[in-house]
């Protein structure tokens, strides 16, 4: 068997830590809602999976499962779409303004939600849509970063092809949509990987915007379990088991591109 | 197929670089046009702005006697061979040949027959499922040929698209190329640094240097009658000599006033067997290229060191460096150029 190296015997030990929750989390789902008080933690006495179906029958679960899907989905697909068009223009396109219009795109990243949140919330409100999911939607349909990302992604693409397709009878939006997207697998991954993460977990303006319980998307729903008193840390982390569980499989699928991300977001600064 | 006129056609890029400065040249209906000249001489902007992936800053382009200026590349009806040949990676040998017609709406059994029909052409017919990634540097030139052989276009447009193989390729490709503009007359319009190829291939060649158009004619005119210094130094292999006249015996005396630059093809040079009557010029040899059948000698003049000789001598007179030699050459193969303008005067 092959040793591991002097790196992993440091990593190991680091994974467990980063591991730990998860792992309390999982033992928790399971135990009586005396064990979980035990401090420090003890082993579950047996696997109690009654928690999960008290879960989902304490709450609508299912409700919140479907509009965090919706959400989801609809912002990982404006985010594939209007992205790639935005960088596409803001990769070729020669226009008066382009790049400080980038840099001014660019610099809307420093500024930190919680300050955009009472304007935006003010919109939704003209528009009429809080307390509906198209106030989940809507600001989230188009990101900087996204914009950002495809942008330096279709850079580096070369030049010629997009000529010869224009030769060959495409129009611009041809070009990018029969030659650019399809060659743009990795930056499209990438994209809808850190949307959907994004938009699986956000908590704070759904929070801020949403108020019926049909409306919840999973993360606020499962806060309702939490009292102003009293808390089931058992039925509660079973909720969560079951709300992580959907990023844990896309992680496991596309881990390369969610590594690769991050290295992209990192370097191409 | 058409004729492609340049009508004093010029292009300033921003920041006033001046890539083409009123270009003025027409390249006949079903011509072998070569451009040539050094990189940065706007032989690849010219080739753009038919293409219409540039737009001329003043003049107008004619293909095929409209005028196409603002007419984008689709309307043009027009092929191109990118230096890195451009197919489309996602796609099959077959999708990328027929990406041009299926764009333009061809029906599905004239698609199938003109991909066909190239295929057999460029001996591409094994490879038509395979993606460009698994195709050699060769293989990929020659779809990318088989792309715009299908389009049938009124003009091919090819730029350096040799450039990226390597010297046996090339010259096999050359070949082949010339066969297919033979087969298939289509206007053609070729960009390159490398003389050879522009010898080799052109029909007629135009030289290129700072964006203007130095001369255009057949390989042998501008190989025989060079329009100026640059001319002359940039067409043939190795280079003209350039010399003082004053060091080149009988010259100054046939060319009057002025500071005279005299050109001699180093092919123009042979040793001088004794008792010839011809002029020579007396130089020490340098270095000695053996070609096998000929020898490339490097030599400086003996009454001059500064000026230096490049001689291409048959493979029985290869000399050894250190050798003096006395090499002569024939009246008619003397060039003379004005020094400070540059421009062919005429001799005699």
């Amino acid at each position: 068997m092959k040793l591991p190296s002097p790196r992993h015997l440091l990593l190991l030990p680091l994974s467990l830590v980063m591991l730990t929750p998860l792992l309390w989390m999982v033992m928790t789902s399971i135990q009586t809602p005396n064990e979980s008080q035990q401090f420090p933690p003890v082993l579950p006495s047996g696997i109690h999976w009654q928690n999960y179906t008290n879960a989902l029958h304490a709450v609508p679960f299912g409700r919140f499962f479907l509009n965090s899907v919706i959400v989801t989905a609809a912002c990982v697909l404006g985010n594939l779409v209007l992205c790639s068009l935005a960088g596409y223009a803001f990769a070729r396109f020669r226009f008066f303004g382009r790049d400080l219009t980038f840099v001014v795109i660019l610099a809307t990243l420093m500024v930190p939600f919680q300050v955009v949140m009472i304007p935006t919330f003010l919109i939704m409100k003209d528009l009429g849509l809080i307390d509906s999911l198209g106030a989940l939607i809507l600001p989230n349909l188009v990101t900087p970063f996204g914009i950002f990302l495809m942008r330096q992604f279709f850079r580096t693409l070369p030049a010629e092809l997009e000529e010869a397709a224009r030769i060959d009878g495409c129009s611009r939006l041809g070009t990018l949509v029969q030659i650019v997207l399809p060659l743009s697998g990795p930056a499209l991954a990438t994209l809808a990987v850190i949307t959907f993460l994004y938009s699986w977990n956000d908590f704070l303006w759904p929070l801020v915007a949403i108020q019926s319980e049909h409306h919840m998307t999973l993360q606020l729903g499962l806060s309702t379990f939490q009292g102003a008193h009293a808390t089931d840390w058992t039925l509660l982390m079973a909720g969560n088991v079951m709300a992580v569980m959907p990023m844990l499989l896309l992680f496991l699928l596309a881990q390369r591109q969610f590594v690769r991300s991050i290295a992209a977001a990192g370097v191409k600064g | 197929m058409a004729e492609v006129a340049f009508r004093r056609v010029t292009k300033v890029f921003d920041g006033g670089v001046v890539a083409v400065d009123a270009l003025d040249q027409t390249v006949f209906d079903g011509e072998f046009m070569v451009l040539v000249g050094p990189s940065g001489c706007g032989k690849t902007t010219a080739l753009r702005m038919v293409a219409g992936l540039e737009k001329p800053t003043s003049g107008t382009i004619e293909v095929g006697g409209r005028v196409v200026n603002h007419l984008s590349p689709k309307e043009r009806d027009i092929a191109m061979v990118f230096q890195n040949y451009a197919l489309y990676p996602h796609m099959s040998v077959e999708q990328n040949i027929a990406f041009g017609l299926r764009r333009n709406g061809y029906p599905r059994r004239e698609i199938s027959g003109r991909v066909r029909e190239v295929s057999e052409m460029l001996d591409l017919h094994e490879l038509l499922r395979r993606k460009p990634a698994q195709l050699s540097g060769g293989q990929r030139q020659r779809v990318a040929m088989g792309r715009a052989i299908a389009r049938r276009p009124k003009v091919f447009l090819l730029d350096e698209p040799l450039s990226n193989l390597d010297a046996k390729l090339r010259t096999q490709l050359r070949a082949e190329l010339k066969q297919l503009h033979q087969r298939v007359r289509t206007t053609s319009i070729y960009v390159t640094h490398d003389q050879v190829e522009a010898m080799t291939l052109g029909e007629r060649i135009a030289v290129l240097n700072h964006g203007r158009l130095q001369q255009i004619g057949t390989p042998r005119d501008v190989y025989a009658r060079p329009a100026n210094l640059f001319v002359a130094g940039f067409i043939g292999s190795p280079p003209m000599n350039l010399l003082a006249a004053r060091h080149v015996p009988g010259a100054s005396l046939r060319v009057g006033a002025g500071s005279p630059v005299v050109g001699l093809r180093p092919e123009a040079l042979r040793i001088r067997r004794d008792g010839a009557a011809s002029p020579a010029l007396s130089c020490v040899v340098d270095v000695v290229e053996p070609l096998g059948h000929e020898a490339v000698v490097h030599g400086r003049l003996v009454d001059d060191s500064e000026a230096v000789v490049v001689a291409r001598l048959p493979a029985a007179d290869e000399p050894r460096p250190g050798d003096v030699l006395e090499l002569s050459f024939a009246p008619e193969d003397v060039h003379v150029f004005d020094r400070d303008s540059g421009e062919r005067l005429a001799v005699g």
